[in-house]
């Protein structure tokens, strides 16, 4: 399979914040030529809204290795304790075929959702118009 | 036009909407979860990760995420079965079930 999903994990930020953000990073990173996989070929962006912020998903046309997906999504602002629980499951747990996770609804013990996703299409058409923009430019 | 009639609009949305809810059927990964670290007593650090593949409805997630609970109280005791959070997401070709725990920094082992 030649597609690769990054799974961005904002807490805290709203929609402003968030595209403040992305105008502050993202051009160099989506710009750069990424040693193995080279430059990021944007295929789609999903954006949910959760309880706490954000999940961004971005398709991309590149086969990404676990380890450099891992650090691009730190690179990309998801965060840091995710990608570190991320890399510890990469690393040292094999049989955990699965380590990239964003949940579309949480729960606890006794049935309470406490986060669900929601979509937020607008936010995601945006943020697709930027990296179009970054990319170009 | 008859009232009944629905206009192009109406229709595509009705296709969308569908075409969004038969996405949404299929598995989905229900993951029961702890992450608990205690930074001064190593052996309160604890990881439990474990999921089961299930249908995307409500009915099964409840049932599985009940299987969880059990599997877990009968394995680790009844403290850390009722400190489980509980997660849904998408499932892919390689998802799996598995039942995975580690105490103060041990591997991963399966139960």
């Amino acid at each position: 399979m030649n597609f690769s999903e990054i799974k961005l994990d904002f807490d805290n930020y709203l929609s402003q914040q968030l595209i403040r953000f992305i105008r502050s990073r993202w051009r160099f990173l989506f710009r750069f030529r990424w040693p193995g996989f080279g430059r990021l070929r944007v295929k789609g962006v999903d954006v949910r809204k959760t309880r706490h912020g954000y999940h961004i998903r971005i398709l991309v046309k590149n086969r990404i290795p676990s380890r450099e997906l891992n650090f691009l999504q730190l690179a990309l602002g998801s965060d840091y304790r995710r990608e570190c629980m991320n890399l510890r499951r990469i690393i040292a747990i094999k049989r955990m075929k699965s380590w990239n996770i964003l949940f579309r609804c949480k729960f606890n013990g006794r049935w309470k959702v406490t986060s669900r996703e929601t979509s937020d299409a607008r936010l995601a058409k945006k943020i697709a118009g930027l990296i179009k923009v970054f990319q170009m430019s | 036009m008859s009232p009944h009639r629905l206009t192009f609009r109406e229709r595509l949305n009705r296709i969308l909407r569908r075409m969004i809810n038969a996405e949404e059927k299929g598995d989905v990964e229900l993951r029961g979860y702890l992450n608990y670290t205690s930074s001064d007593r190593e052996s309160r650090d604890i990881e439990i990760d474990c999921v089961i593949v299930v249908p995307n409805e409500r009915r099964e997630i409840i049932a599985g995420s009940e299987q969880i609970k059990q599997k877990v109280k009968r394995r680790l005791g009844a403290n850390l079965a009722s400190m489980l959070k509980f997660g849904v997401s998408e499932a892919n070709p390689s998802s799996d079930n598995h039942f995975l725990f580690r105490r103060h920094g041990d591997e991963l082992v399966e139960f």
